[in-house]
């Protein structure tokens, strides 16, 4: 194997000097140094907004251990995602913490977790495990867990909320070569979750398993290797999932997927998909029915600003200006925007992170995951990023980068402006993948549960003290899916109207909090809640009181 | 008695000599470092051998970016001064012909061999040609004979940046700067630091020469360059309307000039202009400076990306369409050069790289580069028959 050379040769030395002068460079992980500190927004210390890693205390005793072989390839810098679900609906949310083990703690709804791995019958389970998705395949009122890998994949059926037993085989579905991040959704509408995988690369040990940089033996990029397109199994009843990938057009997927989220951006009624992939044009599958198209290119998502293909991680979708459609934000590699797609309808987005005052906060980082969140509650969609460099041998370089890196907490200016919020335990430097977010003591402020690869789990507990009235609604879907995945809540009080979706899926190969949470800034009520149900009935609830979490069955209109 | 009268007027006819020659020398120098561009034409006119008149008027005709008179001029000034260090070096930043360049100061070097200033020159050319390390080699002889030559750092700057080594760059040319402050090398910086998006130091670096204005003693290419990076830097700010405004007529002022600007970067000030309008809601009066960037430089995606976008969000759907698909192409093109290149740097003997990289060149009518990479597999003994049958279709 010879000395890296810059990644771009000789012979496109032109077009890399046309690239280099705008914004991002020709070769997206070609070592370019680092912005100086000039160069980076510094943050903000908190007005407010505040979070407290209370792991150890709340009883969460994980920690994920990278091979200790190094220095690391990319798979072994892929890192792990985690989960906040009620495996045993008693209205309080668990932890799932994803890793060559599981680990799976109770969640007492005062903050306390206790260990559950062993009697739900996760312990047993060996495997490369990465990340998982939640959702309930069944309707029988229990979340499921679908679990990916590397050369793996688990479809893990919950029995009465007590314990979980590998139904993979019975399902159907097929271990994945390098399955990633992975979503339940309803794709057709018939009120059974369908589940979808991300793949990343072709990689074993017969491939090339480091690269150079500037001399230093390195993780390679995805670039090295060929993608794996996703699949997509449709859920038949009965417990049975069929592999319907080509039938719905995804079987040209670039693969190398890894961030997945389902959503109805264009409030057509169906599910559309968003793959953010690794260094190869980003896809947004437009559900037509009885297939989906790639739009992608056209509505503006799968490309930087600058019309390239960038590295893209986790994502999430989420209505950050309050203009009731939703917007979808990509993480990116150092050196990239981190693009927030504003929706402009018409199936059309722009990316208005420069605007929003995103790029300098941002580009120093290699990101993962992401989630939308109204932090304070004051009714606008704050954003949390996680951050860690790919290469744990980075500093050896010569490059400026760390291989630990923040986690980002960015504060909406009311849609208009994110400015970064410094508070200790999220500058406190980690090798940060998974992110989940969700309320686990059920005090309506968002709380977030992430993944250190190099460390232990990290509980953020939102502390906020001044935070607005709030509203959270769990939605029960009796002719939907019971999740309720999918479905569109319009919150309208006496000074605003809201609009966000149910759902669990998005950030990075981990799933968050279902429950539909409002913040409503000094609204005490809502006059009107109305919710899109996926089967395209609509429900409408007047006059609810706020500060409380009130569950919504389809169907049902009493409070 | 008589002996010393005539010693003291020998030596007040000296020292009388000595200060008219010194007062005309200084009062020509004066007047030839700012005499307006008519006057030393006349002068070229009336003395067409002198050095001095003819590296000025080279250097207004290039700021002016009349590059052939200019070409004209320092040609003639090496001629009538060939053994002058000065004019080689005006030389070599006027003539555009690389390897004419290399040819004349690589003749200069073999009479001077200890010129650091005409090393680095030729450094830079060789650069240019794509020979780094050739540069590299001159500018490290370049920087041993004077460790303090302010454009050996710069040219080492260019190099490094070519490299891609950005830290590097930088050091280099704020090396140079600290040694002498120049806007070609507050250029060269600032385009260093636009890919690690530093861009309130290029607004810093650039002030001076916005502030400047048009001037015949700036080169049109450095203003251009100035107002191009500022503006484009900008962009990646939240701005306000009024901002946006003075950015456009930045940019507005940088496309009159240009022509002055190498052909690689004339796509910029309409690309970012377009990419002005787009954010301030007018995709109608982005789409005609897109498509003139698209025009300038048909390879860069962010054009046809932002074009695409302009044409639907101004409702014509069908160039939308065709627009985007030709930035699909161009982008996936680029992606795969990237890709397999990246693969080859990593792994010299990788066959299958090769066969795909020969493909994408031949999609990108790079017909040379295809055949070369055909004819490594049939060296090598890998993927043979499909090389050479590629090889036969590509045959003139």
């Amino acid at each position: 194997m010879g000395e890296a050379k810059p990644l771009c040769s000789s012979v496109i030395a032109s077009l890399a000097y046309t690239l280099l002068l705008v914004l991002g460079g020709g070769c997206s992980r070609t070592p370019t140094g680092n912005p100086s500190p000039n160069g980076v927004a510094l943050p903000t210390v908190s007005e407010g907004v505040r979070f407290v890693n209370v792991a150890v205390s709340a009883g969460l005793k994980y920690r994920w251990q990278a091979p200790t072989r190094r220095p690391l390839t990319i798979l072994d810098s892929i890192g792990n995602g985690c989960a906040f679900l009620d495996y045993n609906n008693d209205g309080n949310l668990d932890t799932l913490l994803v890793g060559s083990k599981l680990a799976l703690y109770q969640g007492d709804g005062k903050g306390h977790f206790t260990d559950v791995t062993a009697q739900t019958g996760l312990v047993n389970l060996k495997g490369h495990f990465l990340g998982c998705a939640i959702g309930d395949y069944d309707n029988d009122g229990y979340s499921d867990l679908a679990i990916s890998g590397y050369k793996t994949g688990l479809l893990l059926h919950s029995v009465g909320g007590q314990r979980f037993e590998d139904v993979t085989r019975t399902a159907g579905i097929q271990p994945q070569s390098w399955g990633t991040s992975s979503a339940f959704g309803d794709i057709d509408g018939d009120g059974k979750l369908d589940l979808y995988i991300g793949n990343s690369v072709r990689f074993d040990s017969s491939s090339q398993q480091y690269c150079k940089t500037n001399g230093v033996n390195t993780s390679c990029p995805p670039g090295i290797y060929d993608g794996v397109a996703g699949r997509l199994y449709h859920n038949l009843g009965g417990g049975h999932f069929a592999d319907v990938t080509r039938e719905w057009g995804l079987q040209a997927s670039l693969g190398k997927t890894l961030g997945v989220a389902f959503a109805d951006f264009d409030r057509s009624g169906k599910q559309s998909l968003a793959l953010a992939n690794d260094e190869v044009p980003g896809e947004l599958y437009l559900n037509k029915g009885r297939a989906f198209t790639n739009i992608g290119a056209a509505s503006g998502i799968a490309y930087s600003n600058v019309g390239q293909a960038q590295a893209g991680m986790g994502q999430d979708w989420g209505d950050y200006d309050n203009d009731g459609r939703l917007d979808l934000a990509v993480m990116t590699f150092t050196s990239e925007l981190k693009p927030i797609y504003r929706n402009e309808g018409s199936r059309l987005f722009t990316d208005n992170s420069n605007q929003l005052g995103l790029s300098n906060t941002t580009i120093p980082y290699v990101a993962f995951g992401v989630k939308w969140l109204d932090a304070d509650n004051d009714g606008w969609l704050d954003l949390m990023i996680t951050n860690g460099h790919t290469s744990d041998n980075i500093a050896d370089t010569g490059q400026a980068y760390t291989y630990r890196e923040p986690t980002l907490f960015l504060k909406s200016e009311k849609g208009t402006r994110f400015n970064r919020i410094s508070l200790p335990d999220l500058d406190r430097p980690i090798v940060g993948r998974g992110l989940a977010i969700g309320d686990y003591d059920n005090d309506g402020r968002m709380d977030a549960l992430i993944v250190d690869s190099e460390g232990e789990a990290v509980l953020l507990h939102n502390e906020t003290q001044k935070a607005g009235h709030w509203l959270t609604l769990r939605l029960i879907g009796t002719v939907g899916n019971r999740d309720g995945y999918g479905a569109e809540v319009v919150v309208e009080t006496a000074n605003r109207k809201i609009v966000r979706h149910c759902h669990a899926d998005g950030s990075y190969l981990s799933s968050s909090d279902p429950r539909v949470h409002f913040g409503l800034g000094g609204d005490a009520e809502a006059r009107k809640i109305t919710i899109r149900w996926t089967n395209g009935r609509t429900q409408t609830l007047d006059n609810i009181k706020a500060d409380r979490i009130f569950t919504v069955k389809e169907g049902d209109t009493s409070k | 008695m008589r002996r010393s009268l005539l010693l003291v007027s020998a030596l007040v006819v000296i020292v009388v000599a000595w200060g008219t020659t010194l007062v005309r020398d200084s009062r020509w120098r004066k007047w030839i470092a700012t005499a307006p561009r008519s006057e030393v034409e006349a002068y070229v006119t009336a003395y067409p051998d002198q050095p001095d008149a003819l590296l000025r008027l080279t250097a207004l005709l290039r700021n002016a970016g009349e590059w052939e008179a200019a070409e004209g001029r320092a040609r003639h000034a090496v001629e009538v001064a060939p053994n002058e260090e000065r004019c080689w070096v005006e030389y070599s930043r006027t003539i555009r012909d690389d390897k004419e360049v290399i040819r004349g100061l690589e003749g200069f070097l073999k009479i001077q061999p200890e010129s650091a200033s005409i090393r680095a020159e030729a450094a830079r050319h060789y650069l240019l040609t794509g020979d780094m390390s050739t540069a590299q080699t001159l500018i490290d002889k370049a920087l041993q004979l004077s460790p303090e030559s302010p454009s050996a750092y710069r040219i080492q700057g260019d190099l490094m940046t070519a490299l891609r080594q950005l830290p590097d760059a930088e050091k280099a040319y704020r090396k140079s700067l600290a040694l002498q402050d120049d806007n070609e090398t507050r250029l060269a910086l600032s385009r260093t630091l636009i890919p690690l998006q530093r861009y309130e130091e290029i607004a810093g670096l650039c002030a001076p020469i916005v502030k400047a204005g048009s001037s015949p003693e700036l080169s049109q290419e450095q203003r251009a360059q100035a107002l191009i990076y500022t503006a484009g830097g900008r962009l990646y700010s939240p701005l306000t309307s009024q901002e946006i405004e003075i950015l456009q007529s930045q940019l507005r002022e940088a496309g009159t000039l240009s022509n002055a600007l190498r052909a690689e970067e004339r796509f910029l000030s309409p690309y970012f202009l377009g990419e002005s309008f787009l954010r301030s809601g007018k995709p109608k009066e982005a789409i005609e400076p897109l498509e003139r960037s698209v025009k300038l430089n048909p390879m860069f995606p962010g054009s046809l990306f932002s074009l695409s976008r302009a044409y639907r969000l101004a409702g014509e759907t069908k160039k939308a369409e065709t627009a985007t698909a030709q930035h699909t192409r161009i982008s996936r093109l680029l992606g795969e050069l990237e890709m397999y290149s990246n693969r080859l740097t990593q792994k010299p003997d990788d066959a299958e790289a090769v066969l795909r990289l020969a493909g994408t060149f031949e999609e990108l009518g790079n017909r040379g580069e295809a055949v070369s990479l055909y004819q490594r597999l049939v060296s090598q003994g890998k993927y043979v028959d499909l090389a050479q049958k590629r090889l036969k279709a590509l045959s003139p």
